[in-house]
Formats: C-alpha cells, structure tokens, sequence
C-alpha cells in the first residue's frame, strides 16, 4: 500500500490515536522544528536514540530518511548513542528524542498524515518575501488575513520555532506575521546561506516592513522580544505604519544609562570577537561545537538557541548582525517612537537587565512598564497564559481607542 | 607555577658539552644551559652541513607564519605544514610513492616545474630532490598552505616562486572551500556532500583503514569547512608574467578544478608544455575527456589510480610529447641533514663516541645564535619552563582570578573544572585582548589545554 493509499482509510494513515501515529507524528514535528538547524549544519548530521535504542538503529533510520524526505529535509543519520556528538547534534538528539523501539514497529507505516500536520503550523512553511534591499526573507503568517495583523519579532539569529508559541496563541484572534533574520538561514536544500547585503540595525528594521508589505498588511502592532525589542523600535521610529507596540524582556543598549547583566556583555564580547573574521569565527565556533555550551540551554529550546553556532559564517555574520543590535544606541530610537508602548520585563531575567526595560520605558513618550514579580528571559518566547493575556488586553484596548 | 630560578651561567661540565657539540660539522655554534634535569643544548646549525636547519632556526626566532607549525615527515625533511597527518600523507604520496614522477615523467637536470596545487610545497621539494636546479613556479590559493610552501622552498634553497591565487579559464576572483583539517579537499568545488564519500572512500582502505563510530568522528572532524575568497589567475597569464619560456612538467592537483586550469591555457603555452601530470575526478566522464584532449595535444597519454584511492573517483593522468629533455642522473649524494631527530641522534651519539664521561643534554634546541639565549638566561631571568612568571602570565593570573576567584591561578587548575563555559571563555578571551591585543588567545586553546599552566604557555606562545 502506498503511503497516499494509507492516508486516504481511517486506520494505518499514521494519524494520532494509535501508537504508531502519535510517535510518527511526534517525530515529524520534532523534525520541523528542528529543520533550520538540520538545514544549516554544513557537515553531514548524526542523532543519536534515547539511551538503550541502538538495537533499532536500521529502523530507526529507515523512518529518519522517509520523514526527511517528505519534510524536503538534508538526511541526518542515526548513529548507536551521543559518544562525540557536538552540540548542535546533541540539541537535536535531544528534540527528536528518538524512541527507537517505538519507531520501528510503526517502522513500515504510513507517513501522510504526520507529514500533514507537521507542515501545517504555525508556524508551517516559510513564505519567501525580499527585502528592501533584495534579501530574501523566510516570512510566516498564521491567523486568516484581514484581522488584525501582530508581528512579532524574535532575538536575532532564533529559528521560527522559538516564536511559534504566540504564532499558535494568538492567530485565533489575529493576523500573526514572522519572519527569520537576514542572511542567517539556509534554504532546506543547503543552497547555502543568501548574501549579508547590510547588518545594521536600520537596515534590519527595514525588513520587518519589508514583510509587512510582502503579506499586503498597512498596519500593524509589534511584539519585540528580547534582541528583537530595538529592531522593533527601530522599525516604529520611521513608520507609522506601526501602530503600536509591546517590548518584552528587551535587550536595549542605553549608552551606560542603565545596567547590562554579565551574560550580556559576554554575548557582546562574543559578537563583536566572531564579526571580525571568518577566523576568529572559525576560533569561536569550535568552541562553541563542545557539548558543554549546552549546559545552561533549556533542552526543550536548545535546539533554537544553538542555530547562530551552527557553522562558521553563520556566527560571523551572527557576530555583525546581533552586534549591530546590541551595539546601537536605543536612547534616540525610544526618543522617536510616539506610538503607544507597552514594556514587559521582571526581576528574575538574569540574561537581559530588568532595569534596561525599566529605564526604556522612561524614555518612550507613550511608553507604560509592566514589571512581573516572575518570569526568566525565556518566558517571553513561551506565551504563557498570563503574558498572552496582557498582551491581548493592551493590543484590544488600544485597538479600540484607536479606532476613528 | 613558575620554574626554578637559574642564573643563567654554564657550569664547567656543560662548557666541556658544549665545546664537545661544536666539533660536530652539523654545529655551528653550541650552548649548554639549564638546571640538573632540564639541560638543555642549545644548538646553531652549520649552514653549509644542516642548511635546512639553520634556515628553519633563523625563520622560527623571526616567527613562522600563523597557523604553522614544524612537521617531520621522514628522517630527511622538516617542513612547515598545518596538519601533521597531511603533511605525513603527502610526504608519502609524493616521496615515498613517487605518485607524479613516474610512467615516463622525468625532471632534467634545470627543469621547470609549474607545481599547480601546491598545497605546502611537498611536490616543489620532491622535483628539486631530482632536478637540482629546478625552478618551480608553485600556485596556492589558500594562504595558510601558500606560506608554508614559501617556508619550504626557502629551507631547502629551491628556486621557487609561490602566489597565492586560484587558476581558471579567466581571470577574476572566486570562492572556495577550505578544509581546515583537511587541506588537500579544499578548493573551488569542494562540497561536503561530495566530498564525504571520497573521504570516507580513503579513510576506508589502505593499512590501518579507520571504521565505525572512529571514522565518523575522523570524517566529520576534517570536513569542517571554511569559506574563502581569492583571486583567479590564468596560467597562460602567470607563466608570462613569470618569465617562462618553457615548461618542462606541469603538475596539476586543484580538486575538481583541473578543468578550469587547462581551459586557462591558450594555444601557444601548449605547445611548450612538454610533460603534464595531474590528478582528474572522474565525475561525468571527465577522466575519459581529458585523457582524450591530451591525445588530441599529442601527448602520450597513461592513467593510474592509487590502490587507496580505489573507493574514490580520483586517477592521475600522466602525459608526455616526444623528444622531452633527458632527465638528471640520480642523486648520489645523501640529502641533507634536515630534521631536529636527525641532528639530535646524530649529536648524542657524537657525543657518546667523543665525550663518553660527560653527561649528555636532555634535551636540544635549535637557535639562531647562542648569543640570545645566553642573554636570555642571564642572571635573575627564570630558565624557559611551563608557566614563566612573565608580564602575559601575570595578566593571564589577573584575568583568571577575577573570574573564578583568587588564588585559582594553581598551574593544573582546569578551566572546564572550574565551572567555565563557552560564555566563560569568551570573557576570558575579550579580557586578554583588552589588556594584551587581538589574537591574545586563540579560543581553541582553552579545550587543547584548558589547565592555567597551558593557556599560560599559549598566551606566551601568542606574544612571540
């Protein structure tokens, strides 16, 4: 039976609600999420079974190739257990989290609806839009057109996956536009990275109105969050077309007017080291290969996190790109941004300084601080309840005050 | 943390050492300093018995290139090279193999060579081994191996000239891959995908082929890439710009870019290429057309494949007119003293024959001139030893205790064990170069030896 034939009856089509369909999926999904990287690396890419799998390697790999194959992925090869993985292949090891025994009794089974629902996000697949200065940007949209359009903009360098859970909880109510940075990601075939044409943090707020033109959007509220807090200011402060916006957990760069925590002047360091050549890059990334940089990554987004690392040219041109953002001065940008502002931070974000949000908000003329007494740097990416929750009221209610 | 002071002053037995050492032809001058346990023979290499030693003396106190490091093949040649196992593969690719000098293919007495792919200049050596008074127009498009290659030939006095270009049907600039810890891979249409198997193909066969899980880690350590900008050339265009009036071989190896070589060859340099070697990936048939067009150029045409090559697509094809110039007689004169063991069996068993009561050096040391390294060791400066306390260290200790505390600066104190990260490092690297310039430390360094004693030896290493 072919896979089609599979999809088209109601058992054996690989749907959830049987065992081989809940894992089937599950490793689609885990796949999707993992594409960017799995597309970045430039060497050939092992995973490794969750510990005791090694004896379903053939299986195992059978289902690898299928799903790869259908999700237009590079192969990845599954190898007996973690022994000299580097990092990113641990990170992806650890997403896939692959149940070896599981996989292969639903070894010969049907992939269609898997497939399906992998690709069908949010966020699903990239829509590829060119930027102002013809840069091609991998762009997504979730919500039906016409409602009200949020974008949110992640840290530089993160894959979309990072910002999908508020693809997925706010597209019921909205047009929820994303897109990945400039020059950073590879097409699926590992065509290579597309030409770094500009890396300044004006240039990178262009293209966030490159994508609202490319989905035929006229205005828009923006999420900023983390790294993407100054691209979003950057984009508001020359565009009207911004109608509003909320910085969440922002890494701001304020000239010394407020403190930066040692994570970020580490980062800082590290950019400014890697964006310097493609040897100190060579340098920084073999470092960054050791298992040990994922010691303090949440597993379940290690995988994002690790993206900027995953070759040479990928951190050096990480280096320019999140340098420019972290580098330039937010003070003029938050003096010319009128539009209603909401900054959310807390006191437990030990990566990006609560009293860089703090601050900000002061200087924005319609600014408003909303400072939780809980929440570390990476909540902003998980929209919570409570932070949906605020994020909806503030768009809802300036959506209506704003109305003629 | 810091090695025993040492005055600096030749004891009376390490006089008679010393004087001993310099009735050796290999020895130009001789110093025999350190404490008891670490003797150490500081040695000037004759330059007219060890000549390659007394260059390669003189280019280590001026600094080898970065990215260098002395690698000794065979008993009889030291060459600057980036990998050691590369440069052990080439040497017996080239010398021990004799994989281009054969099927007919010989050097004459003066020939010229246009070495194409020099990688680090093994083959530039191996054709002034057989042609004395060769002169080799070698071309390198990466750096890193051009430098090398400009090392070598200069240690062994080869009349070489080295640019650092790609050649091509046209002249312009390109990118290529380069292959770290893989150089003889690198070029302009090396691919990872493609290039995998043919790795894998090498590392397969051939004594002591790796397997499994080794070869995966083997494989995916040398495929790491980088990408690379350079200019292209054509040949026609740096053999006249050379001066050139005929090219006695032509040895081409560029990775899959031969064609693009040959297509930079215009109608009149043909005619006065008289012997070509290169090696040809047969991909689409390439072997087959270009065995074909050399036929076509009246070249006699051969092809063989290296048995440890039989997993990959890569043949070398040899071709030759008519009426090439007889080649040199062979050598009969042993080559010269070249490498450190070399001299240092040599000089201990001197040393056992002339001065069987002295106690002989632990160790031995090539210099310049002895003058510097009495300077060195005069009185109050501390013999050289792992960590010495010099003004780098002292900023290292600064940088390290401001990070994981004071008095973490113990010489075997681990860097990992201390709770360093990536980040970590990062900080400790941007720190360096604030207080002692770029490239203080290279990042690698802190996973090659992450104790304080070996960042200390490599942020010294970095200042020379």
């Amino acid at each position: 039976m072919s896979e089609q034939d599979g999809a088209a009856t109601d058992r054996g089509d690989g749907a959830p609600g049987n065992a081989h369909g809940d894992v089937l999926h599950e490793l689609a999904a885990a796949l999707m999420d993992t594409g960017s990287l799995i597309s970045s690396v430039p060497e050939p890419l092992r995973v490794a079974p969750l510990p005791g799998g090694e004896r379903w390697l053939g299986p195992v790999q059978d289902v690898l190739d299928r799903l790869t194959g259908r999700l237009a992925l590079p192969r990845v090869e599954a190898v007996p257990d973690t022994d000299g993985l580097w990092a990113a292949e641990l990170a992806i090891s650890r997403r896939l989290a692959l149940d070896a025994p599981a996989l292969a009794r639903a070894a010969d089974g049907p992939l269609a609806a898997a497939v399906r629902a992998a690709v069908a996000g949010p966020p699903g697949e990239p829509v590829v839009l060119p930027a102002h200065d013809g840069t091609p940007l991998r762009a997504y949209a979730a919500g039906r057109p016409g409602r009200p359009a949020i974008v949110a903009v992640p840290a530089c360098g993160m894959p979309v996956g990072l910002v999908a859970p508020w693809l997925r909880a706010l597209s019921g109510s909205y047009r929820v536009l994303t897109w990945e940075s400039r020059a950073l990601f590879a097409a699926r075939n590992k065509a290579g990275l597309p030409p770094l044409l500009g890396h300044d943090l004006p240039t990178q707020g262009r293209d966030l109105l490159a994508v609202l033109d490319g989905f035929g959007v006229a205005k828009a509220h923006v999420m900023g969050l983390c790294g993407g807090a100054p691209l979003a200011l950057a984009a508001a402060a020359v565009s009207p077309r911004i109608t509003s916006l909320s910085l969440w957990h922002g890494d701001f760069e304020l000239g010394g007017d407020a403190p930066k925590t040692t994570h970020q002047k580490d980062v800082e360091s590290l950019l400014a080291m890697a964006g310097r050549g493609p040897e100190q890059a060579a340098g920084l990334y073999r470092l960054m290969r050791r298992p040990r940089s994922l010691d303090k990554l949440r597993p379940d987004v290690a995988h994002h996190l690790v993206h900027p690392y995953a070759s040479p040219e990928l951190l050096r041109r990480y280096g320019l790109l999140n340098g420019a953002i972290m580098t330039t001065d937010c003070r003029p940008l938050l003096s010319a941004v009128h539009q209603p502002t909401l900054v959310v931070t807390s006191p437990e974000d030990h990566t990006a300084h609560p009293d860089g949000s703090v601050h900000a908000a002061r200087l924005l003329s319609h600014g408003a601080l909303r400072s939780l007494p809980h929440g570390d740097h990476l909540t902003a990416f998980d929209a919570g309840p409570e932070l949906v929750g605020i994020a909806e009221a503030f768009i809802r209610d300036h959506d209506r005050k704003g109305r003629p | 943390m810091t090695a025993p002071p040492h005055d600096g002053t030749e004891t009376e037995t390490d006089r008679r050492v010393a004087q001993a050492l310099r009735a050796h032809t290999a020895v130009a001058d001789a110093a025999v300093l350190g404490p008891a346990g670490n003797r150490t023979a500081y040695v000037v290499p004759d330059p007219l018995h060890a000549a390659p030693l007394h260059r390669a003396a003189t280019v280590e106190a001026a600094g080898l290139p970065a990215g260098l490091e002395w690698h000794e093949p065979a008993d009889e040649l030291r060459v600057a090279g980036v990998n050691r196992t590369e440069s052990d593969f080439l040497h017996r690719e080239i010398f021990t193999d004799n994989a281009y000098l054969r099927h007919g293919i010989t050097l004459p007495e003066d020939a010229v060579v246009v070495d194409v792919g020099a990688n680090i200049g093994m083959f530039t050596l191996h054709a002034a081994r057989h042609s004395p008074r060769v002169r080799v127009l070698a071309v390198e498009p990466v750096a890193e191996l051009a430098a090398a290659a400009t090392v070598n030939a200069g240690l062994y006095g080869v009349d070489a000239t080295v640019l650092t270009c790609a050649l091509g049907a046209e002249a312009g600039g390109t990118e290529l891959t380069y292959y770290p810890n893989n150089s003889v891979m690198s070029g302009r249409y090396a691919r990872a995908d493609e290039d995998l198997p043919v790795l894998r193909g090498y590392l397969l066969t051939g004594e002591g082929g790796e397997q499994g899980r080794q070869l995966d880690r083997l494989v995916a350590d040398r495929m790491t890439a980088e990408r690379r900008h350079c200019a292209v050339r054509t040949l026609t265009e740096v053999v006249a710009h050379a001066g050139l009036t005929r090219i006695d071989l032509l040895k081409i190896d560029v990775e899959k870019a031969e064609a693009d070589v040959l297509a930079g060859i215009d109608e009149a340099l043909w005619d006065r290429i008289r012997q070509i070697v290169l090696e040809v990936h047969d991909l689409d048939g390439r072997l087959a057309e270009i065995v074909s067009r050399l036929r076509a150029r009246g070249f006699t045409v051969t092809h063989d494949q290296d048995p440890r090559l039989a997993l990959t697509p890569c043949h070398n094809v040899y071709g030759r007119r008519a009426g090439t110039r007889p080649a040199a007689p062979p050598r009969t004169a042993p080559p010269p003293l070249a490498t450190m063991r070399a001299l240092e069996r040599r000089l201990r068993e001197h040393l056992a024959r002339q001065a069987p009561d002295l106690p002989a050096p632990d160790r031995f040391a090539l210099v310049p001139d002895v003058g510097t390294v009495s300077a060195a060791l005069a009185p109050g400066v501390s013999v050289p030893g792992p960590a010495p306390a010099t003004p780098r260290t002292a900023v290292l200790s600064e940088v390290w205790n401001e990070i994981f505390g004071p008095g973490s600066d113990r010489p075997d104190a681990d860097f990992f064990d201390l709770g360093g990260d990536s980040l970590t490092a990062v900080r400790l690297l941007a720190r360096l170069e604030e207080r002692l310039g770029e490239e203080a430390l290279a990042p690698d360094a802190i996973f090659t030896d992450g104790t304080f004693a070996g960042l200390a030896a490599a942020v010294e290493a970095s200042g020379r």
